[in-house]
């Protein structure tokens, strides 16, 4: 099961990476050279299907394992079944857990049917003169921008930005916060000390200002630093859960009793220690998405995050800002889709604590 | 069994071990001296109030004392090897291997995210080299030894289907997985059930002579010991007081400390009106240790002379070492001590 999800966050991280607009075109351009065959949106076309068609085979491969395996779990013990599915029962019984998890579903959705789902290319620029600035009717949904640009298009577009850095960011602030975390919390004393202390100071800088001032002495833009530095700025708070969680595990018995049994520093980490802090671990993670979405909205409304004309909902709300007062509705879409997503991981996030956490049932 | 102390080849051997612990209050001897020996296929069991040291004496066994905690003096020899100078690496194939433990808590000795054949399988992976299929046949095989029955489901099980006694089999299980050569039995049964506990014990004494192996039970509870232990010291404020062969122990406790013990334990058949003798006083803090003997502020005997000199663990009688200042001719300070 945990090689299963392993592949399945690796092939999410893939398709992420493998579909950004700007991957695309480089992908066309080595393939193709200068004179390009197809469009981007043929290619995106391909590699979307493709994925798809990749997705459906492992699903279904791994319903056909675990069919196998639940046939031959029937003959013993129902150990791990049980328990997942109290948690499953406890999640379904939340109601606005379900509302968050199909929320974030119907985005994946969205973000993996990009091209068969938006009507027009979403760089495309139209007739400057006759399709600028068109307000709402049935061939554009939410009419154009000042680039006769189709902002529905660019909205559904728009998604695959603030899932991949949501994604990648979390997982880069988790990873990092879970290795600083466990070194703190595994060997405690002065090592705990200096590691924690640096936390501190880490947390004591405003994350924004700091991303910009970085962005702008570096002169880049690439969508994978700003993941990256908004990566680098969010992960104290995992490395504070994650050493709590060890210093807590190291005082319990069965920890004393594997240290008794000869178990080796990684065998104490790998096997007893992290997989009893992975509740909190997932929980946090996800809560944690909502927050490094905004972030990169924030940078994009500010110019400094994802650059035009890929799109994104932080810059679609900056190219429309102008317009607010006469086509309000294109800066509100791009917002509340922003709202509807960070809603959506929270409310996730806060099911999944209350299903996991066994104190917290009733 | 006269020569408890005597033995020529032990399987474990400690010599005068202190194991002190650097808080802010100051030093806590919380062992202080402690020697014993331990032939192949004995039981040795450590007696004594909770505090007293037992379970900081047999984690010092291990090398499992974390900071503030610090062994400051003493050797342990396991047939013939110095603990005290192995490296982490070298300990780390001792423990587990040779020198097996079994904790007091079965309900959370227990990893609760894995199966409880996963855990034994580690005990086997982590000192041996063999295939995980191997391994698992001898998880296998090994539950069945603890008599769990349905071994090839239960493998599967997770510490929380299995009730506590179930678990304490598990963690026997894993402490023997490797054939060791001492077991540490730190009060295996004071968490569970009288039935179970007897249940438990007569596992332990089984697998004992079928293993050959040499047990350190530490416990509270001297109903235990006289079935189980071949000798007996008994611990009082970091230090051993009375030290003997379980029997001796028994039938003529010298120490007023072991007397007022023995005499504290309810019997069968004791009529409600007839009162049980309470060792008045409480357990010294082992920041400020009484001077002289230890036990001087709550002994029914003490003198002048206890508050200032210190007695020494002397052999009062062939084979039966005490410390107190009174035991002359190998007789109790106490009257009608000798049962």
């Amino acid at each position: 099961m945990i090689l299963g999800l392993f592949g399945l966050l690796v092939g999410l991280a893939g398709w992420h990476a493998g579909t950004l607009w700007d991957t695309l075109a480089h992908t066309l351009e080595k393939l193709f050279g200068a004179n390009v065959p197809y469009t981007l949106r043929d290619l995106d076309f391909l590699v979307s299907t493709l994925f798809l068609l990749g997705m459906l085979a492992a699903l279904v491969l791994y319903s056909g394992l675990s069919c196998q395996r639940i046939r031959q779990a029937d003959r013993t013990a129902q150990g791990p079944e049980r328990q997942w599915s109290i948690v499953k029962r406890q999640f379904l019984k939340n109601r606005l857990a379900v509302a968050g998890a199909l929320i974030i579903l119907a985005l994946y959705l969205v973000a993996f049917l990009c091209p068969f789902l938006a009507p027009y290319d979403p760089v495309e620029q139209g007739d400057r003169v006759q399709e600028r600035l068109l307000s709402p009717s049935a061939e554009h949904l939410l009419g154009t921008d000042r680039f006769a640009r189709d902002v529905f298009s660019r909205i559904i577009y728009g998604s695959r930005i603030s899932l991949l850095v949501g994604f990648l960011a979390m997982g880069l602030a988790v990873t990092l916060g879970t290795a600083v975390g466990a070194v703190a919390g595994y060997y405690g004393g002065w090592v705990d000390s200096v590691i924690m202390r640096f936390v501190d100071m880490m947390l004591s800088f405003p994350t924004l200002i700091l991303i910009i001032t970085v962005i702008a002495l570096w002169r880049n833009q690439s969508i994978w630093i700003i993941i990256t530095l908004i990566g680098l700025m969010s992960w104290m708070g995992v490395a504070r859960l994650v050493r709590g969680q060890f210093m807590a595990l190291k005082e319990r018995e069965f920890f004393q009793a594997a240290r008794a049994l000869g178990a080796g520093t990684g065998r104490l980490i790998f096997q007893h220690l992290l997989p009893n802090s992975l509740t909190p671990i997932i929980v946090s993670a996800t809560l944690r998405v909502g927050n490094t979405i905004l972030l990169e909205a924030s940078l994009s409304y500010l110019g400094l995050g994802v650059q035009p004309p890929t799109p994104s909902w932080g810059n679609i709300v900056y190219d429309t800002k102008g317009n607010l007062f006469t086509e309000w509705w294109m800066p509100l879409a791009a917002g509340m889709a922003i709202v509807i997503t960070v809603v959506g991981y929270n409310l996730l996030g806060d099911g999944l604590r209350d299903a996991l956490d066994p104190r917290l049932r009733e | 069994m006269t020569d408890v102390m005597d033995q020529t080849s032990p399987q474990i051997e400690v010599r005068n071990l202190k194991t002190y612990f650097y808080t802010e209050d100051g030093v806590v001897r919380a062992v202080d001296g402690l020697s014993y020996r331990l032939a192949k296929g004995e039981t040795l069991a450590l007696v004594g109030e909770s505090g007293c040291g037992k379970s900081v004496s047999a984690l010092s066994v291990m090398r499992l004392i974390a900071s503030p905690g610090k062994i400051v003096e003493g050797e342990i020899r396991l047939d013939g090897l110095d603990l005290l100078q192995c490296s982490e690496t070298e300990m780390r194939e001792v423990r587990g291997n040779r020198i097996s433990m079994i904790f007091q808590e079965p309900m959370t000795s227990l990893n609760p995210v894995f199966t409880i054949g996963n855990q034994i399988m580690e005990a086997i992976l982590v000192h041996q080299d063999v295939s995980r299929k191997e391994a698992r046949d001898r998880t296998i095989a090994m539950i069945r030894r603890v008599k769990i029955s349905a071994a090839e489901t239960r493998v599967d099980e997770y510490p929380h289907q299995m009730s506590g006694g179930m678990r304490q089999r598990v963690m026997i299980a894993m402490a023997l997985a490797c054939n060791p050569e001492v077991l540490i039995a730190d009060e295996p049964t004071t968490a569970l059930d009288v039935t179970i506990q007897a249940q438990i014990m007569e596992l332990l004494a089984e697998l004992q002579s079928e293993f050959q192996m040499s047990i350190l039970l530490i416990t509270h509870n001297l109903g235990l010991v006289a079935e189980v232990s071949d000798q007996v010291a008994v611990m009082y404020a970091s230090k051993v007081v009375e030290h003997t062969s379980t029997a001796e122990l028994f039938a003529s406790p010298l120490h007023p400390y072991t007397h007022g013990l023995l005499t504290s334990v309810p019997t069968l058949g004791m009529s409600k009106e007839q009162k049980l003798n309470v060792i008045p006083g409480q357990v010294p803090n082992p920041l400020h240790f009484p001077t002289g003997c230890r036990f001087h502020p709550r002994c029914p005997v003490a003198e002048q002379r206890c508050k200032q000199e210190e007695p020494l663990l002397r052999e009062v009688k062939p084979g039966h070492w005490a410390a107190c200042h009174f035991i002359e001719n190998g007789k109790s300070p106490i009257k009608g001590a000798d049962r």
